[in-house]
Protein backbone atom coordinates (compact mmCIF):
# COMPACT_ATOMS: atom_id res chain seq x y z
CA UNK A 1 0.00 0.00 0.00
CA UNK A 2 1.39 3.18 -0.89
CA UNK A 3 1.69 6.17 1.41
CA UNK A 4 -0.79 7.92 0.19
CA UNK A 5 -3.33 5.54 0.69
CA UNK A 6 -2.12 4.40 4.06
CA UNK A 7 -2.53 8.59 5.08
CA UNK A 8 -6.63 7.74 3.67
CA UNK A 9 -7.35 4.71 5.86
CA UNK A 10 -5.95 6.67 9.32
CA UNK A 11 -8.16 9.90 8.02
CA UNK A 12 -11.41 6.63 7.86
CA UNK A 13 -9.96 5.51 10.96
CA UNK A 14 -9.56 8.38 12.71
CA UNK A 15 -12.84 10.34 11.82
CA UNK A 16 -16.29 9.02 13.74
CA UNK A 17 -18.34 9.06 10.81
CA UNK A 18 -16.56 7.29 8.36
CA UNK A 19 -15.50 4.90 10.62
CA UNK A 20 -19.16 3.89 11.60
CA UNK A 21 -19.93 3.66 8.48
CA UNK A 22 -17.16 0.97 7.66
CA UNK A 23 -18.45 -0.60 10.61
CA UNK A 24 -22.25 -0.64 9.36
CA UNK A 25 -20.58 -1.91 5.84
CA UNK A 26 -18.89 -4.75 7.50
CA UNK A 27 -21.59 -5.98 9.92
CA UNK A 28 -24.36 -6.03 7.47
CA UNK A 29 -22.31 -8.70 5.76
CA UNK A 30 -21.16 -10.47 8.58
CA UNK A 31 -23.42 -13.43 7.73
CA UNK A 32 -21.67 -13.77 4.47
CA UNK A 33 -18.04 -13.36 5.28
CA UNK A 34 -17.92 -15.13 8.40
CA UNK A 35 -18.91 -18.49 7.56
CA UNK A 36 -16.88 -18.38 4.65
CA UNK A 37 -13.66 -18.79 7.69
CA UNK A 38 -15.54 -19.78 10.71
CA UNK A 39 -18.43 -21.67 12.48
CA UNK A 40 -22.36 -20.05 12.43
CA UNK A 41 -22.13 -20.41 16.01
CA UNK A 42 -20.06 -16.82 15.61
CA UNK A 43 -22.07 -15.29 13.87
CA UNK A 44 -24.21 -15.57 16.73
CA UNK A 45 -22.14 -14.50 18.98
CA UNK A 46 -21.62 -11.21 16.89
CA UNK A 47 -24.94 -10.28 17.27
CA UNK A 48 -24.68 -11.19 20.99
CA UNK A 49 -21.26 -8.93 21.07
CA UNK A 50 -23.28 -6.31 19.63
CA UNK A 51 -26.32 -5.89 21.88
CA UNK A 52 -24.07 -6.29 25.22
CA UNK A 53 -22.10 -3.27 23.28
CA UNK A 54 -24.81 -1.42 23.56
CA UNK A 55 -24.88 -1.33 27.31
CA UNK A 56 -20.97 -0.34 27.05
CA UNK A 57 -21.75 2.42 24.94
CA UNK A 58 -24.32 3.30 27.28
CA UNK A 59 -22.28 3.29 30.19
CA UNK A 60 -19.94 5.28 27.82
CA UNK A 61 -22.52 7.84 27.20
CA UNK A 62 -22.34 8.88 31.08
CA UNK A 63 -19.23 8.26 31.86
CA UNK A 64 -16.70 8.99 28.49
CA UNK A 65 -19.00 11.89 27.72
CA UNK A 66 -20.18 13.35 30.75
CA UNK A 67 -17.58 12.44 33.34
CA UNK A 68 -21.01 10.66 35.01
CA UNK A 69 -19.74 6.90 36.19
CA UNK A 70 -23.05 4.62 36.54
CA UNK A 71 -22.43 1.60 38.13
CA UNK A 72 -26.44 0.62 37.66
CA UNK A 73 -27.28 0.78 33.75
CA UNK A 74 -28.17 -3.08 33.74
CA UNK A 75 -31.66 -1.56 35.60
CA UNK A 76 -32.66 -0.45 32.77
CA UNK A 77 -31.24 -3.35 30.52
CA UNK A 78 -33.51 -5.55 33.08
CA UNK A 79 -36.50 -3.29 32.46
CA UNK A 80 -35.94 -3.29 28.99
CA UNK A 81 -35.93 -7.33 29.17
CA UNK A 82 -38.91 -7.60 31.93
CA UNK A 83 -41.24 -5.10 29.40
CA UNK A 84 -40.68 -7.27 26.33
CA UNK A 85 -41.21 -10.36 28.64
CA UNK A 86 -44.14 -9.24 30.74
CA UNK A 87 -46.01 -7.35 27.21
CA UNK A 88 -45.64 -10.73 25.77
CA UNK A 89 -46.92 -12.87 28.10
CA UNK A 90 -49.06 -11.46 30.85
CA UNK A 91 -50.72 -9.13 27.97
CA UNK A 92 -50.36 -11.27 24.64
CA UNK A 93 -48.76 -8.20 22.95
CA UNK A 94 -47.17 -8.85 19.24
CA UNK A 95 -43.38 -7.81 19.02
CA UNK A 96 -43.17 -4.48 18.24
CA UNK A 97 -45.64 -3.62 21.19
CA UNK A 98 -43.69 -5.76 23.69
CA UNK A 99 -40.53 -3.66 22.11
CA UNK A 100 -42.20 -0.42 22.59
CA UNK A 101 -43.09 -1.20 26.35
CA UNK A 102 -39.50 -2.21 27.22
CA UNK A 103 -38.10 1.27 25.43
CA UNK A 104 -40.94 3.05 27.29
CA UNK A 105 -40.54 1.20 31.04
CA UNK A 106 -36.71 1.46 30.92
CA UNK A 107 -36.71 5.14 29.67
CA UNK A 108 -39.35 6.18 32.37
CA UNK A 109 -37.28 4.46 34.61
CA UNK A 110 -34.50 6.30 33.31
CA UNK A 111 -36.34 9.69 33.86
CA UNK A 112 -37.31 8.91 37.56
CA UNK A 113 -33.47 7.46 38.65
CA UNK A 114 -31.95 10.11 36.89
CA UNK A 115 -34.14 13.39 38.21
CA UNK A 116 -32.65 12.19 41.52
CA UNK A 117 -28.75 10.63 40.82
CA UNK A 118 -27.73 13.59 38.38
CA UNK A 119 -27.70 15.85 41.14
CA UNK A 120 -24.93 14.27 42.30
CA UNK A 121 -21.82 13.93 41.34
CA UNK A 122 -18.97 11.31 41.42
CA UNK A 123 -18.97 8.47 44.30
CA UNK A 124 -22.14 9.97 45.59
CA UNK A 125 -23.69 9.47 41.84
CA UNK A 126 -22.04 5.85 41.45
CA UNK A 127 -23.73 4.78 44.67
CA UNK A 128 -27.76 5.83 43.85
CA UNK A 129 -27.54 4.02 40.65
CA UNK A 130 -26.01 0.99 42.36
CA UNK A 131 -28.74 1.33 44.64
CA UNK A 132 -31.41 1.50 42.29
CA UNK A 133 -30.42 -1.06 40.82
CA UNK A 134 -30.11 -2.97 44.26
CA UNK A 135 -33.98 -1.95 45.01
CA UNK A 136 -35.30 -3.28 41.85
CA UNK A 137 -33.18 -6.37 41.69
CA UNK A 138 -34.83 -7.71 45.02
CA UNK A 139 -37.74 -6.42 43.82
CA UNK A 140 -37.72 -8.57 40.72
CA UNK A 141 -35.92 -11.21 42.44
CA UNK A 142 -39.09 -11.13 44.77
CA UNK A 143 -42.59 -10.76 42.95
CA UNK A 144 -41.78 -14.10 41.47
CA UNK A 145 -45.87 -14.38 39.90
CA UNK A 146 -45.11 -11.27 37.61
CA UNK A 147 -41.07 -11.38 36.83
CA UNK A 148 -41.02 -15.39 37.52
CA UNK A 149 -38.21 -14.73 40.33
CA UNK A 150 -35.36 -16.53 40.17
CA UNK A 151 -36.30 -18.73 36.93
CA UNK A 152 -36.81 -16.04 34.69
CA UNK A 153 -39.59 -15.37 32.45
CA UNK A 154 -39.35 -17.26 29.55
CA UNK A 155 -41.52 -16.84 26.58
CA UNK A 156 -41.98 -17.36 22.55
CA UNK A 157 -40.97 -14.79 20.60
CA UNK A 158 -43.64 -13.37 18.00
CA UNK A 159 -42.92 -13.22 14.39
CA UNK A 160 -41.49 -9.69 13.42
CA UNK A 161 -43.65 -9.68 10.18
CA UNK A 162 -46.51 -11.89 9.01
CA UNK A 163 -48.57 -11.59 6.82
CA UNK A 164 -50.57 -14.41 5.21
CA UNK A 165 -47.61 -16.79 3.81
CA UNK A 166 -45.07 -13.88 4.45
CA UNK A 167 -43.27 -14.09 7.80
CA UNK A 168 -40.31 -12.59 9.17
CA UNK A 169 -39.15 -14.43 12.40
CA UNK A 170 -36.85 -14.66 14.81
CA UNK A 171 -36.79 -18.26 14.99
CA UNK A 172 -34.36 -17.54 11.91
CA UNK A 173 -30.87 -17.02 12.82
CA UNK A 174 -30.52 -14.70 9.60
CA UNK A 175 -33.91 -12.43 10.24
CA UNK A 176 -32.90 -12.34 13.80
CA UNK A 177 -29.85 -10.90 13.03
CA UNK A 178 -30.60 -8.52 11.56
CA UNK A 179 -33.07 -7.53 13.35
CA UNK A 180 -30.63 -7.22 15.81
CA UNK A 181 -28.12 -4.95 13.71
CA UNK A 182 -30.83 -2.25 12.50
CA UNK A 183 -31.79 -1.46 15.96
CA UNK A 184 -27.78 -1.73 17.54
CA UNK A 185 -26.86 0.38 14.34
CA UNK A 186 -29.27 2.76 14.86
CA UNK A 187 -28.73 3.25 18.28
CA UNK A 188 -24.91 4.08 17.15
CA UNK A 189 -26.15 6.36 14.93
CA UNK A 190 -28.01 8.31 17.08
CA UNK A 191 -25.42 8.54 19.38
CA UNK A 192 -23.25 9.83 16.37
CA UNK A 193 -25.47 12.72 16.41
CA UNK A 194 -25.86 13.10 19.42
CA UNK A 195 -22.15 13.52 19.48
CA UNK A 196 -21.76 15.86 16.82
CA UNK A 197 -24.67 18.23 17.62
CA UNK A 198 -24.72 21.23 19.79
CA UNK A 199 -25.75 19.41 22.87
CA UNK A 200 -22.56 16.93 22.59
CA UNK A 201 -20.41 19.78 22.63
CA UNK A 202 -22.00 20.76 26.13
CA UNK A 203 -21.53 17.05 26.80
CA UNK A 204 -18.16 17.95 26.89
CA UNK A 205 -17.70 20.90 28.18
CA UNK A 206 -19.46 19.73 31.21
CA UNK A 207 -17.38 16.53 31.96
CA UNK A 208 -14.55 18.71 31.20
CA UNK A 209 -15.41 21.57 33.80
CA UNK A 210 -19.10 21.64 35.69
CA UNK A 211 -18.54 24.93 37.60
CA UNK A 212 -17.13 26.60 34.35
CA UNK A 213 -19.91 25.03 32.15
CA UNK A 214 -22.92 26.92 34.55
CA UNK A 215 -20.67 29.70 34.41
CA UNK A 216 -21.41 30.11 30.97
CA UNK A 217 -24.94 29.67 31.03
CA UNK A 218 -25.65 25.88 30.52
CA UNK A 219 -28.23 24.10 32.52
CA UNK A 220 -25.86 21.65 33.69
CA UNK A 221 -29.14 20.09 35.54
CA UNK A 222 -31.13 19.46 32.28
CA UNK A 223 -28.40 18.16 30.06
CA UNK A 224 -26.93 15.50 32.46
CA UNK A 225 -30.49 14.46 33.30
CA UNK A 226 -30.91 14.68 29.17
CA UNK A 227 -28.05 12.38 28.80
CA UNK A 228 -28.63 10.06 31.67
CA UNK A 229 -32.46 9.27 30.02
CA UNK A 230 -30.34 8.90 26.39
CA UNK A 231 -27.93 6.16 27.69
CA UNK A 232 -31.11 4.50 29.74
CA UNK A 233 -32.84 4.48 26.63
CA UNK A 234 -30.17 2.82 24.56
CA UNK A 235 -29.47 0.29 27.76
CA UNK A 236 -33.00 -0.41 27.19
CA UNK A 237 -32.94 -1.19 23.75
CA UNK A 238 -30.29 -3.51 24.56
CA UNK A 239 -32.48 -4.95 27.31
CA UNK A 240 -35.04 -5.60 24.99
CA UNK A 241 -33.17 -7.48 21.64
CA UNK A 242 -31.36 -9.38 24.46
CA UNK A 243 -34.78 -10.58 25.70
CA UNK A 244 -35.68 -11.50 22.30
CA UNK A 245 -32.36 -13.21 21.35
CA UNK A 246 -32.26 -15.33 24.68
CA UNK A 247 -36.19 -15.70 24.52
CA UNK A 248 -36.56 -14.52 28.27
CA UNK A 249 -36.10 -12.05 31.19
CA UNK A 250 -34.25 -12.67 34.36
CA UNK A 251 -33.29 -11.00 37.95
CA UNK A 252 -29.97 -11.84 37.55
CA UNK A 253 -29.40 -9.63 34.41
CA UNK A 254 -30.03 -6.42 36.21
CA UNK A 255 -27.81 -7.37 39.08
CA UNK A 256 -25.10 -4.03 39.46
CA UNK A 257 -22.28 -6.75 38.53
CA UNK A 258 -23.69 -7.06 34.88
CA UNK A 259 -23.79 -3.07 35.39
CA UNK A 260 -19.75 -3.55 36.39
CA UNK A 261 -19.58 -5.83 33.58
CA UNK A 262 -19.92 -2.78 31.00
CA UNK A 263 -18.07 -0.38 33.12
CA UNK A 264 -15.12 -2.89 32.30
CA UNK A 265 -16.50 -3.75 28.70
CA UNK A 266 -16.49 0.43 28.31
CA UNK A 267 -13.13 1.26 29.66
CA UNK A 268 -11.31 -2.12 27.93
CA UNK A 269 -12.29 -0.03 24.88
CA UNK A 270 -11.62 3.03 25.27
CA UNK A 271 -14.19 5.57 27.53
CA UNK A 272 -14.93 8.27 25.28
CA UNK A 273 -14.20 6.26 21.88
CA UNK A 274 -17.29 6.24 20.26
CA UNK A 275 -16.77 2.60 18.87
CA UNK A 276 -14.91 1.46 22.10
CA UNK A 277 -17.53 0.00 23.44
CA UNK A 278 -17.87 -2.65 20.87
CA UNK A 279 -14.21 -3.36 21.07
CA UNK A 280 -14.21 -3.88 24.80
CA UNK A 281 -17.22 -5.66 24.66
CA UNK A 282 -16.24 -8.10 21.46
CA UNK A 283 -12.44 -8.61 23.11
CA UNK A 284 -13.77 -9.54 26.65
CA UNK A 285 -16.64 -11.69 25.78
CA UNK A 286 -14.27 -13.58 22.71
CA UNK A 287 -11.67 -13.93 25.25
CA UNK A 288 -13.99 -15.76 27.73
CA UNK A 289 -16.37 -18.01 24.97
CA UNK A 290 -12.04 -19.24 23.97
CA UNK A 291 -10.52 -19.55 27.38
CA UNK A 292 -13.35 -21.39 29.23
CA UNK A 293 -13.51 -23.89 27.02
CA UNK A 294 -10.06 -24.85 28.55
CA UNK A 295 -9.91 -23.64 32.30
CA UNK A 296 -12.99 -22.85 34.47
CA UNK A 297 -10.71 -20.13 36.39
CA UNK A 298 -9.96 -18.50 32.48
CA UNK A 299 -11.80 -15.42 34.54
CA UNK A 300 -7.87 -14.88 36.05
CA UNK A 301 -6.60 -14.12 32.56
CA UNK A 302 -9.47 -11.93 31.83
CA UNK A 303 -8.48 -10.15 34.76
CA UNK A 304 -5.22 -9.91 34.55
CA UNK A 305 -5.95 -8.46 31.25
CA UNK A 306 -8.26 -6.03 32.06
CA UNK A 307 -5.67 -4.75 34.62
CA UNK A 308 -2.98 -4.61 32.50
CA UNK A 309 -4.51 -2.82 29.59
CA UNK A 310 -5.99 -0.25 32.59
CA UNK A 311 -2.36 0.07 33.80
CA UNK A 312 -0.44 0.96 30.73
CA UNK A 313 -3.33 2.01 28.06
CA UNK A 314 -5.90 3.87 30.08
CA UNK A 315 -7.38 5.47 26.91
CA UNK A 316 -8.64 1.49 26.10
CA UNK A 317 -7.81 -0.47 22.87
CA UNK A 318 -9.50 2.50 20.92
CA UNK A 319 -7.15 4.80 22.39
CA UNK A 320 -4.16 2.81 21.71
CA UNK A 321 -4.90 2.95 18.13
CA UNK A 322 -5.75 6.37 18.08
CA UNK A 323 -2.54 7.19 19.79
CA UNK A 324 -0.81 4.84 16.98
CA UNK A 325 -2.64 6.61 14.19
CA UNK A 326 -1.65 10.10 15.18
CA UNK B 1 -32.20 53.67 37.75
CA UNK B 2 -28.55 54.24 37.75
CA UNK B 3 -27.52 51.27 39.31
CA UNK B 4 -26.38 48.47 37.69
CA UNK B 5 -26.20 46.08 40.84
CA UNK B 6 -27.88 46.58 44.13
CA UNK B 7 -26.43 44.56 46.66
CA UNK B 8 -28.99 45.06 49.65
CA UNK B 9 -28.65 43.95 53.49
CA UNK B 10 -27.06 40.77 52.29
CA UNK B 11 -25.93 38.57 54.98
CA UNK B 12 -24.08 34.77 54.47
CA UNK B 13 -23.46 32.88 57.34
CA UNK B 14 -20.75 29.13 57.33
CA UNK B 15 -21.72 27.55 60.41
CA UNK B 16 -21.32 30.16 63.27
CA UNK B 17 -18.90 32.14 60.75
CA UNK B 18 -20.53 35.44 59.34
CA UNK B 19 -18.84 35.52 56.32
CA UNK B 20 -20.99 38.75 55.05
CA UNK B 21 -22.57 41.27 57.42
CA UNK B 22 -25.32 43.23 56.38
CA UNK B 23 -23.80 44.22 53.30
CA UNK B 24 -25.46 46.94 51.30
CA UNK B 25 -23.27 47.81 48.04
CA UNK B 26 -24.88 49.97 44.50
CA UNK B 27 -22.66 49.40 41.02
CA UNK B 28 -23.50 52.75 38.95
CA UNK B 29 -23.98 51.98 35.10
CA UNK B 30 -21.11 53.11 33.00
CA UNK B 31 -18.41 52.47 35.57
CA UNK B 32 -15.33 50.34 36.35
CA UNK B 33 -15.82 49.59 40.10
CA UNK B 34 -13.57 47.51 42.45
CA UNK B 35 -14.41 45.63 45.84
CA UNK B 36 -10.90 45.31 47.63
CA UNK B 37 -10.34 44.10 51.43
CA UNK B 38 -7.86 42.00 53.40
CA UNK B 39 -7.98 38.33 53.05
CA UNK B 40 -11.23 36.86 54.74
CA UNK B 41 -13.38 39.96 53.84
CA UNK B 42 -15.99 38.03 52.20
CA UNK B 43 -15.29 39.60 48.73
CA UNK B 44 -15.49 36.27 46.68
CA UNK B 45 -18.12 34.95 48.81
CA UNK B 46 -20.18 37.67 47.60
CA UNK B 47 -19.17 37.06 43.76
CA UNK B 48 -20.59 33.89 44.89
CA UNK B 49 -23.78 35.00 46.26
CA UNK B 50 -24.26 37.12 42.93
CA UNK B 51 -24.02 34.97 40.76
CA UNK B 52 -25.69 32.24 42.29
CA UNK B 53 -23.04 29.32 42.87
CA UNK B 54 -23.60 30.45 47.15
CA UNK B 55 -27.21 30.85 48.55
CA UNK B 56 -27.42 33.94 50.86
CA UNK B 57 -29.45 33.53 54.27
CA UNK B 58 -31.54 36.53 53.83
CA UNK B 59 -31.12 39.87 51.89
CA UNK B 60 -31.31 40.77 47.89
CA UNK B 61 -29.49 41.26 44.59
CA UNK B 62 -31.20 43.35 42.06
CA UNK B 63 -29.70 43.26 39.11
CA UNK B 64 -31.10 45.77 36.42
CA UNK B 65 -33.66 45.86 38.42
CA UNK B 66 -34.39 42.51 38.25
CA UNK B 67 -33.96 40.58 41.98
CA UNK B 68 -32.02 37.65 41.04
CA UNK B 69 -31.18 36.62 44.75
CA UNK B 70 -30.49 32.82 44.74
CA UNK B 71 -31.35 31.99 40.90
CA UNK B 72 -28.94 29.63 39.11
CA UNK B 73 -25.90 30.24 38.28
CA UNK B 74 -26.79 29.19 34.27
CA UNK B 75 -30.16 31.56 34.20
CA UNK B 76 -27.67 34.58 35.88
CA UNK B 77 -25.79 34.54 33.00
CA UNK B 78 -28.34 34.17 30.63
CA UNK B 79 -29.13 37.32 31.55
CA UNK B 80 -25.92 38.84 30.78
CA UNK B 81 -24.38 38.82 34.23
CA UNK B 82 -20.97 36.93 34.08
CA UNK B 83 -17.74 36.32 35.97
CA UNK B 84 -14.40 34.72 36.12
CA UNK B 85 -13.25 32.42 39.18
CA UNK B 86 -10.32 33.41 41.38
CA UNK B 87 -8.57 30.30 40.50
CA UNK B 88 -8.65 30.18 36.82
CA UNK B 89 -11.18 28.47 35.74
CA UNK B 90 -11.35 27.47 31.45
CA UNK B 91 -11.86 23.89 29.61
CA UNK B 92 -8.44 23.00 30.07
CA UNK B 93 -7.97 20.07 27.60
CA UNK B 94 -9.63 22.04 24.51
CA UNK B 95 -8.63 24.21 22.36
CA UNK B 96 -9.05 27.77 22.79
CA UNK B 97 -11.13 28.11 19.93
CA UNK B 98 -13.32 25.10 21.51
CA UNK B 99 -13.35 27.10 24.46
CA UNK B 100 -14.54 30.17 22.86
CA UNK B 101 -16.99 27.44 20.77
CA UNK B 102 -18.71 26.31 23.78
CA UNK B 103 -19.59 29.81 25.24
CA UNK B 104 -21.13 31.19 21.99
CA UNK B 105 -22.49 27.53 21.46
CA UNK B 106 -24.30 28.02 24.84
CA UNK B 107 -25.72 31.56 23.42
CA UNK B 108 -27.16 30.12 20.36
CA UNK B 109 -28.77 27.43 22.71
CA UNK B 110 -27.80 23.58 23.23
CA UNK B 111 -30.85 21.80 22.82
CA UNK B 112 -30.51 21.46 19.05
CA UNK B 113 -28.93 18.45 16.51
CA UNK B 114 -27.25 21.37 14.28
CA UNK B 115 -26.49 24.35 13.91
CA UNK B 116 -28.07 26.67 10.90
CA UNK B 117 -25.23 27.59 8.25
CA UNK B 118 -25.89 30.88 9.50
CA UNK B 119 -25.48 30.13 12.62
CA UNK B 120 -22.15 28.65 12.70
CA UNK B 121 -21.24 31.51 10.62
CA UNK B 122 -21.71 33.77 13.01
CA UNK B 123 -19.79 31.67 15.57
CA UNK B 124 -16.83 31.25 13.72
CA UNK B 125 -16.80 35.33 13.07
CA UNK B 126 -17.61 35.94 16.74
CA UNK B 127 -14.54 33.49 17.70
CA UNK B 128 -12.45 35.80 15.21
CA UNK B 129 -13.85 39.04 16.30
CA UNK B 130 -13.58 37.99 20.26
CA UNK B 131 -9.77 36.66 19.81
CA UNK B 132 -8.54 39.33 18.18
CA UNK B 133 -10.19 42.04 20.70
CA UNK B 134 -7.88 39.62 23.33
CA UNK B 135 -4.75 38.89 20.97
CA UNK B 136 -5.52 35.37 20.70
CA UNK B 137 -5.92 34.89 17.13
CA UNK B 138 -2.28 33.06 16.99
CA UNK B 139 -3.33 30.74 19.71
CA UNK B 140 -6.82 29.37 18.84
CA UNK B 141 -5.94 25.73 18.13
CA UNK B 142 -3.11 25.52 21.02
CA UNK B 143 -4.88 23.38 23.92
CA UNK B 144 -5.90 26.03 26.65
CA UNK B 145 -4.59 24.28 29.32
CA UNK B 146 -0.85 24.33 28.29
CA UNK B 147 -0.81 27.88 28.04
CA UNK B 148 0.65 30.12 30.53
CA UNK B 149 -1.07 31.78 33.22
CA UNK B 150 -1.85 35.03 31.88
CA UNK B 151 -3.05 33.80 28.83
CA UNK B 152 -5.29 31.39 30.75
CA UNK B 153 -6.49 34.38 32.64
CA UNK B 154 -7.41 36.49 29.20
CA UNK B 155 -8.92 33.42 27.73
CA UNK B 156 -11.42 33.37 30.20
CA UNK B 157 -12.21 37.15 29.91
CA UNK B 158 -12.74 36.27 26.64
CA UNK B 159 -15.16 33.61 27.45
CA UNK B 160 -17.69 35.99 29.31
CA UNK B 161 -17.13 38.31 26.56
CA UNK B 162 -18.73 35.28 23.78
CA UNK B 163 -21.58 35.40 26.35
CA UNK B 164 -22.36 38.85 25.17
CA UNK B 165 -22.33 40.38 28.99
CA UNK B 166 -23.53 43.48 29.79
CA UNK B 167 -22.30 43.44 33.70
CA UNK B 168 -18.66 41.38 33.99
CA UNK B 169 -17.28 40.42 37.54
CA UNK B 170 -13.82 39.67 37.45
CA UNK B 171 -12.40 37.97 40.42
CA UNK B 172 -8.77 38.87 41.09
CA UNK B 173 -8.21 39.16 36.75
CA UNK B 174 -4.46 39.82 37.25
CA UNK B 175 -3.33 37.83 40.34
CA UNK B 176 -0.09 35.83 39.91
CA UNK B 177 0.92 37.71 36.46
CA UNK B 178 4.49 39.04 35.73
CA UNK B 179 5.03 42.61 35.13
CA UNK B 180 4.03 42.54 31.26
CA UNK B 181 0.98 40.43 31.38
CA UNK B 182 0.05 42.56 34.33
CA UNK B 183 0.18 45.54 32.11
CA UNK B 184 -1.57 43.62 29.04
CA UNK B 185 -4.53 42.34 30.98
CA UNK B 186 -5.22 46.00 33.07
CA UNK B 187 -4.66 47.61 29.20
CA UNK B 188 -7.44 44.99 28.38
CA UNK B 189 -9.81 45.31 31.33
CA UNK B 190 -9.30 48.99 30.66
CA UNK B 191 -10.85 48.77 27.05
CA UNK B 192 -13.96 46.43 27.37
CA UNK B 193 -14.53 49.11 30.35
CA UNK B 194 -15.85 51.41 27.55
CA UNK B 195 -18.13 48.63 26.46
CA UNK B 196 -19.23 47.04 29.51
CA UNK B 197 -19.84 47.66 33.09
CA UNK B 198 -16.99 45.83 35.61
CA UNK B 199 -16.89 44.92 38.55
CA UNK B 200 -13.53 43.67 39.79
CA UNK B 201 -11.87 42.10 42.75
CA UNK B 202 -7.85 42.48 43.40
CA UNK B 203 -5.47 43.06 45.42
CA UNK B 204 -3.24 44.87 43.23
CA UNK B 205 -3.85 48.51 44.87
CA UNK B 206 -1.74 49.88 41.74
CA UNK B 207 -4.06 48.45 39.42
CA UNK B 208 -7.26 48.74 41.52
CA UNK B 209 -6.38 53.00 41.63
CA UNK B 210 -5.38 53.46 37.98
CA UNK B 211 -8.14 51.31 37.19
CA UNK B 212 -11.72 52.02 39.03
CA UNK B 213 -13.80 55.01 39.23
CA UNK B 214 -15.54 53.71 41.57
CA UNK B 215 -14.54 51.38 45.35
CA UNK B 216 -16.05 49.54 48.02
CA UNK B 217 -14.20 48.34 50.62
CA UNK B 218 -14.74 45.25 52.95
CA UNK B 219 -13.40 44.17 55.73
CA UNK B 220 -14.85 41.07 58.03
CA UNK B 221 -18.16 40.59 56.23
CA UNK B 222 -18.92 44.13 56.21
CA UNK B 223 -18.45 46.94 54.10
CA UNK B 224 -16.47 49.68 56.15
CA UNK B 225 -16.00 52.51 52.69
CA UNK B 226 -16.95 53.11 49.52
CA UNK B 227 -16.28 55.81 47.43
CA UNK B 228 -14.17 57.30 44.40
CA UNK B 229 -10.43 55.85 44.44
CA UNK B 230 -9.14 59.57 46.04
CA UNK B 231 -11.84 59.48 49.17
CA UNK B 232 -10.70 55.96 49.69
CA UNK B 233 -7.08 56.61 49.69
CA UNK B 234 -7.66 59.39 52.44
CA UNK B 235 -10.10 57.34 54.68
CA UNK B 236 -9.18 56.44 58.02
CA UNK B 237 -11.17 53.23 58.52
CA UNK B 238 -9.57 51.95 55.18
CA UNK B 239 -5.76 53.20 56.12
CA UNK B 240 -6.03 51.23 59.65
CA UNK B 241 -7.34 48.30 58.05
CA UNK B 242 -4.61 48.02 55.55
CA UNK B 243 -1.98 49.14 57.58
CA UNK B 244 -2.79 48.82 61.33
CA UNK B 245 -3.80 51.28 64.40
CA UNK B 246 -0.95 53.51 65.01
CA UNK B 247 0.12 52.59 68.61
CA UNK B 248 -1.21 55.97 71.11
Amino acid sequence: MGFLQVQKVKQILLDRRKLFYCFSIITVFVPIIFPIFLDEFWVKLYSEILIWSLLAASVNILFGYLGLLSFGQALYFGFGMYGVAIAITKFGFGLWGSFAIGVCVSTAMALLAGSLAVRLTWHYFAIITVVFSLIFYFVALSWKPVTGGDDGLPFAPPDIVNFGNFKIALTNSIHQYYFIIFFVLTCYYSILKLLESPLGKAFIAIKENNLKSELIGLDTYKIKLFGFVFAGLVAGIAGCLFAFYGRYASASYMFYHVSGEAVVWAIIGGIGSFLGPIVGTGMLIVLREELSHFWDHYLIIVGTAVILIVMFFPNGIAGLFKKILK
Amino acid sequence: MNEILQIKNVNKNFGGLKALNNVNINIKKNTLSAIIGPNGAGKTTLFNIICGNLKSNTGNIIFNNKNITNFPTHKISKLGLCRTLQVKSIFNNLTVKDNLYIALQSNKGIFKLNNSPSCEREIQDEIIRISELLNLNNKLNLIAGSLSHGDISVIEIAIALCLKPNFLLLDEPICGMGPSETEQTIKIIRNLSKTVDILIIEHDMDAVFSLAQDIVVMSQGSVIASGTPEQISKDEKVISTYLGEEDE
